[in-house]
């Protein structure tokens, strides 16, 4: 009973420090930043694209495209690739109107590849995609080639080292059977084949072109120490010199540590103690699990009077190799997950599950090394009894090794939790930004306005010394509206509270309807007023859209807006010739909302909008001909709804011989 | 006999480790890292039958305005637009040569001011949201207008 509690003593220690990550390379170059951002609305056309990623792009094996409106690429110029960051030059002026930045980036830290796309517009809004506004990255699961791959070389490296330092050095079995060995130097040379094909065919590459590129060169390195060691394995079949096997052992630890300077563990700023880390991690697993296996072949062959001695230094070499897995598990897992305060992203993201997943795996391996350790290895002194015992508990050990191996394998091939959670958290609209400056230029102030659309906003501003870029002294700042186009609405006056530094803010409506409106900044200082002009376009409320497709029905396009109204909109028949626009209103119960009036438009491919003559056939149901030609077509459907609000749904739609 | 036993314990290990890493590779298999696809909303069906009465198929009607007479069995033309939707509730669109002229909340329209010559009217049973049933519910009629 002392010996059970000792044991379950032991395996709950070693949960609380468990071996939590063994990542060895799990890396994946997610989008960090851009300029544009997702979303942006310029009111000047960019000169460059500026994407930053989670991890250094192979630009060799990457591609970035800029896409208008139409699909058509937009010709970029020579990428500069600088650290995590890659800027493109645009080589043309964009006119208005949305823009697709559409990425596809291999990471050179491990080759792991991941696409996504953004759009941004210039003059206008972007109009949403029908994926929605907050498109996230994919990024290939784990293929099983890729398991498979990554199972075989882990196992084969683990057996070629233990054999030199456990097998025979421990248990001093000087010659272990050469079908083990064999197989174990297979195992690692088929399962780096494995691996790198999956990682080229996930790619897309070919296995030269992946093999010559700053991420698939580090697998050279790899396969260069196998090679050494699958060789250095032949010599031993060939002469049983011991120092070919322990050649062997030298070199399957330098493939390990090819891995770990190839790894996600090189890619932080902290890369030396991570490397290290990671290299101490690998050899220590290899000792231990590699061990066990070899514990569980060799027994029999090892002298019985001998036996004692030999399983109780192997279960000491197996407890310091379990420590320092978990010492450096614990490393290796707080850098992946992004730091000790970022411990629920265990149970946010796939990666986190599948770490959870190996740790519960682990604790039971631990728990059955306790049992080893505690309760068979001194029965091991009594004889075949105790042996049988130490045996079966062995080879349960080999079983979730075995597991571990495998969620090690699929692991890799996730984004670490600390990038996919921070992509995982989608940016709101980014605010409308205006800046202006006095007649006088005295006075500097860049407003900020959130979120930017037609009705209730923040407004932010900060007021700056036009020539020290100094905070203004002022003791009241105060935004006047005026509706450019339509003089009928009354102008109002916004009065804003100091915030802090230079910034002051307030909130309201004043930009109630959709029109060109002035800003005029009014700043009062004890020696006067001073008045800064702006003229801002407010965004008009777009919606999720939702793309409904089947067989022999008209794709539908159904915008919901945030107060639950929609506009439902398809063209019928959907294909090149003539057809009709249908669109149809929704109240947020499901009834149709009567609309004061509607625009329909349609912009096809070659350029110039076509504004449709659109028919009222019921109090929200309006629908318009259209002669559609072959391309993709864009659609603006503006409604007014008779409380004044006003419903944006846009849509784009291919049209080609087989479409419809 | 020891050696015996050995080599089967071995091939045992093997054995065991072969499946594990099977189980681990067809784990790592479920779930495709392919993009969604769009919402698969299935429209609704409908048993109701349409068929144009007037103008005929291959008729000759006097114009400019022709008259339209309808028959629709197991289902009613219902004025009110809604998402609420009915399989046997529906409303009428009428197309004369590809183009929408009305849509209709009876069973009996009139076009006014066709040209004389050859048209081809064609009149749809939609849901009440006035998209299609699926499968689409239309009849056809091809008529020809002499003053």
């Amino acid at each position: 009973m002392r010996r059970l509690g000792r044991a379950a003593f032991v395996g709950l220690v070693a949960a609380g420090i468990v071996e939590a990550a063994a990542p060895w390379a799990a890396a994946h170059a997610l989008l960090e930043s851009s300029r544009p951002e997702a979303n942006e609305t310029l009111q000047a056309a960019p000169s460059q694209l500026v994407l930053t990623f989670t991890e250094p792009p192979d630009p060799t094996l990457s591609s970035i495209h800029l896409l208008d409106s139409s699909g058509t690429d937009v010709r970029l110029g020579t990428p500069d690739v600088s650290g995590r960051t890659i800027t493109l030059p645009i080589a043309s002026t964009l006119a208005d109107g949305t823009y697709t930045v559409s990425w596809r980036v291999v990471s050179r830290t491990d080759g792991h590849v991941t696409a996504s796309s953004f759009a941004f517009g210039v003059g206008q809004a972007p109009a949403p995609t029908a994926t929605g506004s907050r498109p996230e990255p994919t990024s290939p699961s784990p293929s099983a080639l890729s398991v498979l791959g990554k199972w075989l070389l882990y196992a084969g490296l683990a057996l070629l080292l233990s054999a030199a330092l456990v097998a025979a050095s421990v248990l001093g079995v000087t010659r272990p059977p050469r079908w083990v060995l064999a197989s174990a130097a297979s195992a690692a040379l088929l399962g780096w084949v494995a691996f790198v094909t999956a990682q080229r065919s996930a790619i897309g590459a070919s296995a030269m072109a992946f093999l010559s590129s700053a991420a698939g060169r580090p697998y050279l390195w790899i396969a260069a120490a196998i090679v050494a060691s699958v060789v250095s394995t032949i010599a031993w079949l060939a002469t049983k010199d011991r120092r070919a096997l322990w050649a062997a052992a030298f070199f399957a630890a330098g493939a390990m540590l090819a891995r770990s300077i190839g790894g996600h563990a090189d890619a932080g700023s902290l890369s030396a103690i991570e490397v290290t880390a990671q290299f101490a991690h690998l050899l220590a697993v290899g000792i231990w699990i590699g061990g066990v296996i070899w514990l569980l072949l060799l027994l029999g062959r090892i002298a019985p009077l001998r036996r004692p001695d030999a399983v109780r230094r192997f279960s000491t070499t197996a407890g310091i190799a379990l420590a320092v897995v978990a010492a450096t598990g614990v490393i290796r897992a707080l850098d992946e997950i992004g730091g000790p305060t970022h411990l629920g992203r265990l149970f946010d993201t796939d990666y986190g599950w599948t770490l959870v997943a190996k740790i519960v795996t682990s604790l039971a391996l631990i728990t059955a090394g306790a049992w080893n350790r505690y309760v068979n290895v001194p029965r091991t002194a009594n004889g075949p009894a105790g042996e049988r015992s130490l045996r079966r508990v062995l080879t349960a050990e080999a079983f979730l090794a075995a597991g571990i191996f495998g969620l090690t394998g699929l692991l890799t091939g996730l984004p670490p939790a600390s990038s996919a959670s921070a992509q995982a958290a989608p940016s709101g609209p980014r605010p409308l930004a205006v800046t202006g400056s006095d007649f006088a230029t005295t006075v500097r102030a860049r407003l900020e306005i959130s979120p930017g659309t037609v009705g209730p906003n923040r407004f932010a501003v900060r007021v700056v010394d036009y020539d020290t870029g100094e905070a203004v002294d002022a003791e009241r700042v105060s935004i006047r509206f005026s509706a450019l186009s339509n003089p009928d609405v009354p102008s109002s006056t916004l009065r804003l509270g100091y915030a802090t530094g230079a910034t002051w803010v307030g909130t309201g409506s004043a930009m109630s309807i959709d029109d060109r409106w002035e800003l005029l900044l009014n700043v009062e200082t004890r020696a006067g007023s001073t008045q800064v002009p702006m003229e801002v376009s407010p965004r008009v409320p777009t919606g999720r859209l939702e793309v409904t497709r089947a067989e022999g029905q008209p794709t539908l396009y159904t915008t919901t807006f945030a107060d639950g109204s929609s506009i439902q909109a398809y063209v019928d028949p959907g294909g090149p010739g003539p057809n009709q626009l249908h669109a149809t209103a929704f109240d947020p119960n499901g009834d149709e909302l009567p609309l004061h009036g509607i625009s329909l438009i349609a912009i096809p491919p070659d350029g110039e909008a076509l504004v449709l003559d659109a028919q009222p056939f019921s109090a929200g149901h309006f629908a318009a001909d259209v002669a559609i030609t072959p391309g993709t077509w864009r659609f603006e459907i503006r409604a007014l709804s008779h409380a004044g609000g006003i419903l944006d749904a846009r849509f784009s739609q291919a049209f080609d011989g087989a479409d419809g | 006999m020891t050696t015996n036993r050995s080599r089967w314990r071995s091939a045992i290990a093997v054995a065991a480790l072969a499946l594990t890493l099977a189980a681990a590779a067809c784990g790592a298999d479920s779930g495709s890292g392919g993009p969604a696809s769009p919402a698969a909303t299935t429209r609704p069906s409908s048993t109701a039958k349409l068929s144009i009465l007037a103008p005929e198929n291959g008729s000759v009607v006097p114009g400019p305005s022709v008259d339209i007479r309808l028959r629709l069995e197991d289902a009613r033309v219902v004025k009110p637009t809604s998402s609420d939707l009915q399989p046997d509730e529906g409303h009428i669109h009428v197309l004369l040569d590809g183009k929408l002229v009305s849509m209709n909340y009876g069973l009996e329209d009139t076009i006014r001011s066709v040209a004389p010559g050859s048209h081809l009217l064609q009149v749809e049973f939609v849901a009440s949201d006035h998209a299609p049933f699926d499968p689409r519910l239309v009849a056809v009629s091809s008529f020809e207008v002499k003053t």
